[in-house]
């Protein structure tokens, strides 16, 4: 479908229509939180009853979110090791002979094992479909860094990564998409990485992007899209085709895993409608996870768990942070949005709206690390961190802007349309206003009881049920820290076994981190589209202790 | 995956489907009866006592958690509840469960088996204990001279004298006594037939003399009452008029208000109750005055029965006006509370309960206009009697914030727990001096009285732990651990 993905294109008639959903989730959220209190106030106890069918909902909503967080994390340990090179050549191998299956049965451990059937079977489906991807020497990485103000400490961990990585250094083109703006520290850093890693890579350049280019806004889209557009010429005047070649737009912080363009490319071999589809990693925020605070640390481990959640529903899976797609498909659409925060996502809905709904997002089982937003100071870091995190919801922006192609398009399936809405909708009030309720909501009915509603049953009854729901929630906390426990990296310095088990147990800051973190910053943005009062892009800060 | 997402979609669905139902009906007391295998609906009794950790005895066994806590699923009918707690007074009520209804007894206040009084004065002995409500003062008075008055600083537990022994106005004989800005201040009356005089005294730290003020104040007024807002203005009422005397500037402004029959004060406001019965608001320099209602508003004999009112604001525009015959009228239905024979009144803010007393009886009036009874004419002010058959009931005190009553009968101190289901528990506490005041402050718990030998004494009765009305924080018996 030809839709222009941008709020500031539009005729008079869809400008009204973008206004009014603009303003939708945010006034849901008010109307929730704003709304509990004053039908606990107005009736109490249809506003006890209520909180306790909420309650009992986010119990099992919980343990039905813990139960894919284990199988995913289980996957991601399953395939922490997976050869994928020796994969990918099987598959250049199925050209040549025939199929030489593996056999899990041989396979001794239960981890190997499982890794080895899921691999059989999506190479059965492979020949299955008869639709043999290009060979392996002939994919190519692009890999794109945007860089405003981070320094050589920042960026080069992560080219250094893409080096040593087990994926041949040969295959790709390294763009950094430098601001002009950037100031001129910034600049020598950029150029003294060039020069340190120039002869490494397939090519490696810095592409400056100018300022105040007209229909541009001050947003990281632009950056990468300049530097996409310049890419687009590089890879023709070679003759590589675009749909051989693979972008990954990763934040400046960005390290990948090891073994991250091996599974990339693997997946991207095995993938039906391989060109219509983007590869969301597992982002992980592991560079200085021991230099950060607790408040931050436990945040952003959230982060971690509700993208390894969403790595098992891929029918649902939005893009997000650092992740990969196809050139040919990138470029199909438009490349990323030039005035609109989230690029992230809002390239995956261009791509989506773009193929009719033929687009897919697919988990591949290794992670990306990045920086914990922090600061200088304490205060500083949990500005920062707000200020990120409401960066983050500003993704509410993208709903507007998709719901009004659901509403012209025909050619997106209908349930499709009510599956993709939803679960947005969903996802943004849930994010502003559960906290609230849970840590509110529980208690403003007794608060306010008149003496008809406390001489009830349900004034004494409600705090006990609600209660005992809580303890067993709280069996959803000690997942998560065992989790978090797992997933962290070795720490580069040996820290004394009090400050693991403090990590532990700065899980039971969650009530009050996830409130002004997370509930706060996303009420803050979804207020802001309601008012109209778009946000500037702030770029993260970025800080490292020496 | 995504088929075993959907699966586990479809089976947390259904269990929510089916549990959410099942614990609401249960909320409002919805049980499988186990007997008759059909659902009954239940009662609850909740109890929360003062201290806390009690064992709780339903009929004669012995409820596995203690205090506080609920009783959960009892079918309607009668049950006798007792509280028992080491070193306590057992607690005994027999308790009728309604469906679907809590019987919540929030306030229990658990009275010691011994009460353990604490000395304040061991080598002093006094002839008598005087309260001043309305200023929350309190006088120890061994005889009838200056010298003989001491005033008692509370939160110090300190008895300072009225004058130093080498003051000339030592034995200064006083007929009356008036206690102004919360006890800091008193004025006294009395001298020879001939040669009558006034005095202000400080109570506050260091010797001061007695200051004469005849000049000011001439004639024995019926009460003085001080403006919070300036301690130093003070009204002295009279039967039809009101003087302004500034203690700072030493200054008089005789006659100030005029042909009135009532007269109050609150925050910058004073109340004046007119001769017409016209009741108005006006600030203290007079210059802002507002009708609040006309003389006819509640009929022209309602103010008769007395010849000079107490005005007070309780809340929210309402007034209580205390006759000295005893009545008591408030501005809202049903407007005459008592005919008369009031000795004393007690508001409690946070409840918005009055309470007052007469010789023989105890009253409530609850002001909150939540009304209970099922009458057809529902007031917004509900009057109960608490307590009847006293002999000589002076003194009343709200106790724990409105769900006690401290009294005293004549040289016995009770406590009246207040029960929703109107059977009230009496308890005794001890014997004072007969015909001496006693004090009571809720912030600390603590009585403040003489005991028949004059000596002055201290007694808690309510422990400092916060009651918190919602039923959690159960603790198990300490066996069952």
């Amino acid at each position: 479908m030809d839709f222009k993905y941008s709020r500031y294109v539009l005729s008079e008639k869809e400008k009204r229509l973008e206004r009014f959903l603009e303003i939708v989730p945010g006034a849901l959220s008010w109307t929730i939180i704003i709304g509990i209190f004053v039908f606990s106030i107005v009736q109490p106890l249809a506003a006890a009853v209520f909180m306790i069918a909420f309650i009992l909902y986010w119990l099992l909503r919980l343990v039905y979110m813990n139960i894919f967080l284990i199988l995913s994390y289980m996957r991601l340990e399953i395939e922490k090791n997976t050869d994928w090179m020796e994969r990918i050549s099987a598959i250049d191998q199925l050209r040549s002979r025939a199929p030489d299956f593996c056999e899990p049965d041989k396979i001794n451990s239960l981890k190997n094992k499982i890794s080895a059937y899921l691999y059989c079977r999506q190479l059965r489906g492979l020949i299955r479909r008869d639709d043999l991807p290009p060979l392996s020497r002939d994919i190519h990485h692009l890999v794109i860094i945007p860089v405003i103000r981070e320094t050589i400490d920042i960026v080069e961990p992560g080219v250094k990564a893409i080096k040593e990585g087990n994926y041949p250094c040969k295959r790709f083109l390294v763009i950094i998409a430098l601001e002009e703006s950037a100031t001129d520290e910034v600049k020598q850093d950029m150029y003294r990485i060039k020069e340190k890693y120039k002869g490494v890579f397939l090519d490696f350049v810095v592409i400056i992007h100018p300022a105040g280019q007209p229909g541009e806004a001050k947003v990281k889209g632009a950056n990468t899209t300049h530097a996409a557009k310049w890419a687009a010429g590089y890879l023709t005047k070679r003759n590589i085709p675009f749909e051989n070649v693979l972008v990954s737009c990763f934040d400046a912080d960005t390290v990948p895993n090891s073994r991250y363009f091996g599974c990339l490319t693997y997946y991207f071999m095995i993938s039906p409608d391989r060109l219509k589809s983007s590869y969301q990693p597992i982002p992980v925020y592991h560079n200085n996870v021991w230099e950060a605070p607790a408040f931050a640390r436990i945040i952003d481990i959230g982060t971690s768990f509700f993208q390894l959640i969403e790595a098992t529903n891929p029918q649902k899976l939005v893009t997000f942070s650092s992740h990969s797609m196809t050139f040919k498909a990138l470029m199909e659409v438009g490349c990323w949005p030039v005035d609109m925060i989230s690029d992230d996502s809002a390239i995956f809905w261009k791509a989506f709206i773009h193929y009719d709904g033929n687009y897919q997002a697919v988990p591949i089982y290794t992670i990306v690390s990045m920086d914990i937003a922090t600061g200088p100071s304490m205060k500083k870091t949990f500005l920062n961190i707000y200020k990120q995190k409401r960066r983050w919801a500003w993704g509410v922006e993208n709903l507007p802007i998709v719901i009004r192609a659901f509403l012209k398009s025909r050619s997106i399936p209908f349930r499709k349309k009510i599956s993709h809405t939803y679960k947005m909708l969903e996802g943004f009030i849930s994010w502003a206003t559960w906290s609230f309720l849970l840590s509110f909501g529980l208690w403003m009915p007794g608060l306010f009881a008149s003496q008809a509603f406390s001489s009830s049953m349900i004034y004494y009854t409600a705090p006990r049920i609600k209660g005992t729901i809580y303890s067993l929630g709280s069996m959803g906390i000690f997942i998560c820290m065992i989790i978090s426990s797992l997933l962290l990296p070795k720490s580069r310095v040996r820290y004394g076994i009090f400050k693991k088990v403090r990590h532990v147990f700065e899980w039971f800051f969650i009530p009050v981190a996830v409130i002004v973190l997370s509930a706060v910053p996303a009420l803050d943005a979804q207020t802001r589209l309601m008012l109209g009062k778009y946000m500037e892009f702030w770029v993260t800060e970025k800080y490292r202790k020496n | 995956m995504f088929i075993a997402r959907k699966i586990t979609f479809y089976v947390f669905l259904a269990a929510y489907c089916i549990l959410c139902p099942l614990i609401i009906f249960y909320s409002f007391g919805y049980i499988l009866h186990p007997i008759k295998k059909e659902i009954s609906h239940t009662g609850l009794i909740h109890l929360a006592t003062i201290p806390s950790g009690a064992d709780v005895y339903l009929e004669n066994s012995r409820f596995r958690y203690k205090t506080p806590t609920s009783i959960t699923e009892l079918l309607p009918g009668k049950y006798k509840v007792t509280v028992r707690l080491k070193g306590f007074r057992p607690w005994r009520h027999r308790v009728t469960i309604e469906e679907g209804k809590a019987s919540a007894f929030n306030n229990i206040l658990l009275v010691p088996a011994v009460w353990e009084p604490q000395e304040l004065s061991s080598e002093s002995k006094y002839a008598s204990l005087m309260f001043f409500p309305e200023s929350g003062g309190v006088i120890l008075k061994k005889g009838a001279q200056l010298k003989d008055f001491y005033g008692f600083d509370r939160k110090k537990e300190k008895v300072v004298s009225f004058t130093n022994e080498y003051a000339p106005t030592r034995d200064f004989a006083v007929s009356s006594l008036y206690l102004l800005r919360g006890g800091k201040s008193a004025i006294v009356y009395g001298g020879s037939l001939w040669d009558k005089k006034f005095y202000l005294i400080d109570l506050t730290e260091g010797e001061k003399e007695p200051v004469d003020i005849t000049k000011l104040i001439s004639e024995k007024p019926d009460r003085f009452l001080w403006r919070v807002l300036d301690e130093e203005d003070c009204f002295a009422v009279y039967n039809g008029y009101v003087n302004r005397v500034n203690f700072r500037e030493m200054s008089l402004s005789p006659r100030f208000i005029n042909e009135m029959k009532g007269f109050g004060a609150s925050g910058r406001w004073l109340y004046v109750l007119e001769k017409n019965n016209s009741f108005l608001r006006t600030t203290v320099d007079l210059e802002l005055s507002t009708v609040l209602f006309e003389g006819k508003y509640f009929g022209e004999r309602i103010f008769d029965t007395s010849r000079s009112y107490r005005v007070r604001f309780l809340d929210n525009d309402v007034f209580l006006f205390w006759g000295d015959k005893g009545d008591l009228i408030v501005t809202i239905p049903p407007h005459i509370l008592a005919e008369e024979g009031v000795k004393g009144v007690d508001y409690n803010k946070q409840r918005k309960r009055l309470l007052y007393w007469t010789n023989d009886t105890i009253w409530v009036a609850d002001f909150t206009g939540e009304d209970d009874s099922e009458s057809l004419f529902q007031y917004p002010v509900s009057v109960r009697l608490v307590y009847s058959g006293g002999r000589n009931i002076a003194q009343c005190f709200w106790v724990h914030n409105g769900t006690h009553i401290l009294y005293r009968e004549r040289d016995r101190l009770f406590l009246l727990e207040l029960m929703s289901d109107e059977k009230h528990h009496l308890e005794y506490i001890v014997r004072a001096q007969n015909n001496s005041d006693i004090f009571y402050s809720d912030e600390d718990g603590y009585i403040y009285y003489l005991d028949q030998n004059g000596g002055l004494k201290k007694l808690k009765i309510l422990l400092k732990e916060t009651m918190i009305p919602f039923a959690f924080g159960e603790k198990e018996r300490q066996e069952n651990r």
